[in-house]
């Protein structure tokens, strides 16, 4: 799915350090919020094509983590068009109350284009990334506690199990006669069957942190890290280019207001 | 497998001595004692295996030496002390211990997603330099054989390279007391003989001191110098060389629970049968998991009423994908499962035409019964009795009818009130049993029913599927379980690999 890492390979954009990611997002997210204009958005998308272009995540990779967001979109674009009361320029389509005009349908296509420019860098950077190393930058770099950061790690790792133990669940309904195609019969097991799920991932999460803690997690000592997290100066330039991106389209967009 | 060990280890400060003095713990939502009144001194270097029946509190023991239990979890009674002082808390910022302890279940001890990264996980917790890490970390995967490279995603890793992973991960912090519960427990016999050697390369030099706690003694009787068994009320019941406390023990042990020997411990008289009804064929099913190959190599074998089919095999033969889809619950890509008429009989003609996996459950359940390998797995309510009773929705009174006799007939009755998740091993096992019985299906596929049972527990367990297959029910078990074969099978079916290339193996005692 869409948060599913693919294996390391050479990209450049793997070689950044974690937060980049993180700051890029941040960045973009400030600028949609802030700017309505859809020069600034194109800005941003410009700004974005090297990411794009660097991504090296292949035809499969991306069929797999835009489909959600397509269909997202799509559906941001019908229901601003349906629920829009705003009918500027030219009209396009009239059926009933189902009034579509050059106005509207552009007030939507920049509305969902907003979402894609948010969009690309999280699918992007994110879809190599490496949790620990993420763990590990927040730790080096923004000083974030280990408890936290590494406590995150260990769970994400249990993840995996509590989709065998959900696989698992399943069967065991199946086998004992409990899958019934209407929702309303199988509502009760099943949120039966996730209540029992959820019993045995504390109780495994319980069993974690007494092994985490017999091997010295929370003695007190100062710790250590067994890993680097590197800060080059690429990243630095990278978080300029797009920090630049950024004021340079809310600039525009102030100006725009001006005039 | 391992080439050095003597390096992890070794620490000038030498091993460990334990002493327990009138040692008792109460757990603080508990009305009984876990332990009494135990009187213990484990001597620096000494390898102890600790012996009782089951819930005769060995893991308390375990855990209090281990710095995991102290007055803020429940009642102390007596003294413990390790190196003259009382052990160091876990938790709570009380400083480094050096007390390693492993656990049954490797999933829940692993931290991180690459495998040098768990091992360097508590090196990190010790505040270790970077440069030293990672040696120590090498060293440490070397001392368990650890076949891989640290980058190696401990998802892709079986239950004895992941155990072997949690080992080296306690022996990288060089502990001078090494305590294991079970470490074997989860295991298959092959990942269980990979530990067992692992750990006897390791102890040979008595740089550390080793208590250990396992259900299935023999192939850890040669690593033991001492053994010392148990009581819940009365303390240390026995203590002393190996040879000498089975030998005057043996008996006392069998019956707790412990498997003193490797000798069959109970075999059903079972009448002479002649071949019932065939209820269903097993025709060349295969199914791919993930991208791998297609598993198991084509096998036929009909199941028939009252019959008993073991299915074996090494692991990655697909014995587990072959239950899968004998039990309906997979779909084979070619060959498949053949229900015969006597299966089929009462289904609704368009139903009784498609292959099992494709009946609707309620069907399916009335028919072909599962026990998954773990029981917890199947529980899907918070009382025993309605675990029981809960069936398709328009067989709901016959089930609830049904729950009380087979509660009864399991020995469960008395739990009827109890949450599942808080009934022992062995009665977990028998509540799965019972849910998988509720349909009364007339086949029953049994995955690893005997995995980690104690030895009265087995002996339960193989009288009730004795009884189960004499009152007609067939029945498939997939098992290493080579005395549960023995004791009921009529038929083993070998389920070989998908290569021709034997699966890699460790030699079992």
């Amino acid at each position: 799915m869409i948060f599913t890492s693919l294996p390391p390979a050479r990209s450049p954009l793997a070689t950044l350090n974690p937060l980049v990611g993180l700051v890029v997002v941040g960045i973009v997210a400030v600028v949609t919020i802030v700017s309505f204009d859809p020069w600034a958005v194109l800005i941003i998308l410009i700004a974005e094509l090297p990411l794009l272009a660097l991504a090296r995540i292949g035809g499969r990779g991306w069929l797999l983590r835009v489909w959600p967001l397509a269909a997202g979109l799509a559906g941001i674009m019908i229901a601003n068009l349906i629920f829009t009361d705003d009918h500027p320029g030219r009209s396009l389509l009239s059926i009933g109350p189902l009034v579509i005009t050059t106005g509207s349908l552009g007030a939507a296509g920049i509305v969902a284009l907003r979402l894609l420019v948010l969009a690309i860098p999280g699918i992007v950077l994110f879809a190599r990334l490496d949790p620990t190393a993420l763990a590990d930058a927040l730790i080096i770099h923004w000083h974030a506690g280990p408890r936290i950061a590494v406590g995150s790690l260990a769970a994400m790792r249990m993840a995996p199990l509590v989709v065998g133990d959900l696989r698992q669940s399943y069967a065991a309904r199946r086998t004992r006669g409990l899958i019934s195609r209407n929702p309303l019969a199988a509502a009760p097991v099943i949120f039966g069957s996730l209540t029992t799920v959820l019993v045995t991932t504390v109780r495994r999460a319980t069993r974690l942190s007494v092994a985490m803690d017999s091997r010295g997690f929370d003695s007190g000592l100062p710790r250590t890290l067994a890993r680097e997290s590197a800060w080059r100066r690429r990243d630095t330039l990278v978080i300029i280019f797009y920090a630049l991106a950024g004021l340079a389209a809310i600039a525009l967009t102030v100006l725009s207001q001006l005039t | 497998m391992p080439t050095s060990s003597s390096s992890v280890h070794l620490k000038p400060a030498g091993p460990s001595r334990v002493e327990l003095r009138g040692y008792g713990y109460r757990h603080l939502i508990r009305d009984s004692w876990a332990v009494r009144k135990v009187d213990l001194v484990v001597e620096p270097g000494e390898r102890v295996l600790l012996l009782g029946p089951s819930g005769a509190g060995k893991s308390t023991i375990l855990q209090a030496i281990a710095g995991l239990l102290d007055e803020e979890s429940g009642d102390v009674d007596g003294s413990l002390l390790v190196d003259g002082r009382p052990p160091v808390a876990a938790s709570g910022g009380r400083g480094r211990s050096d007390t390693g302890i492993v656990f049954q279940d490797p999933d829940s001890q692993l931290v991180m997603g690459r495998a040098g990264d768990d091992v360097a996980f508590g090196l990190e917790n010790a505040g270790v330099d970077r440069e030293q890490i990672w040696p120590r970390v090498r060293a440490a995967l070397d001392a368990v054989g650890f076949p891989y490279g640290l980058d190696r995603s401990t998802q892709q890793l079986s239950g004895g390279e992941r155990q072997r992973l949690v080992l080296a991960g306690v022996l990288a912090l060089r502990p001078r007391l090494l305590l294991l519960d079970e470490p074997t427990a989860n295991l298959d016999p092959d990942g269980a003989a990979q530990i067992l050697t692992v750990l006897e390369q390791l102890t040979a030099d008595r740089s550390a001191t080793m208590i250990i706690i396992e259900h299935r003694i023999t192939p850890v009787l040669p690593l033991v110098d001492r053994v010392v068994v148990i009581d819940p009320s009365d303390g240390v019941i026995a203590d002393g060389a190996p040879a000498a406390v089975l030998g005057a023990e043996a008996d006392r042990l069998a019956a707790g629970g412990v498997w003193v020997d490797d000798q069959l411990p109970w075999r059903p008289q079972r009448p002479e049968r002649r071949p019932g009804p065939g209820l269903l064929r097993i025709d060349r099913p295969q199914r791919r998991y993930g991208s791998g190959p297609l598993v198991p190599e084509p096998i036929e074998a009909d199941i028939a009423r009252g019959s008993v089919t073991a299915l074996v095999g090494p692991n990655g033969a697909g014995k587990s994908t072959l239950a899968g889809m004998v039990s309906g619950l997979a779909t084979p890509e070619s060959g498949g499962i053949v229900p015969g008429a006597a299966l089929t009989a009462g289904l609704p003609r368009r139903v009784a035409g498609r292959p099992v996996h494709r009946w609707p459950s309620e069907h399916l359940a009335a028919r072909i019964g599962t026990v998954f390998q773990n029981p917890e797995h199947q529980l899907l309510t918070g009382r025993v009795s309605d675990e029981v009773a809960l069936g398709p929705r328009y067989s709901r009174a016959e089930y609830a009818r049904r729950a009380g006799e087979l509660l009864e007939r399991l020995g469960l009755a008395k739990l009827s009130d109890a949450n599942p998740f808080t009934l022992s091993g062995g009665e977990k096992r028998r509540l799965s049993v019972a849910t998988a019985l509720a349909g009364r299906p007339q086949v029953v596929v049994l995955d690893e029913p005997t995995f980690g049972q104690d030895r009265r527990t087995w002996i339960e367990l193989v009288k009730l599927f004795a009884e189960l297959a004499d009152s007609g029910t067939g029945l498939v078990i997939v098992s290493h379980d080579r005395l549960l074969t023995e004791a009921l099978a009529d038929r083993i079916v070998e389920v070989r690999p998908p290569t021709a290339e034997p699966a890699r193996t460790v030699a079992v005692r």
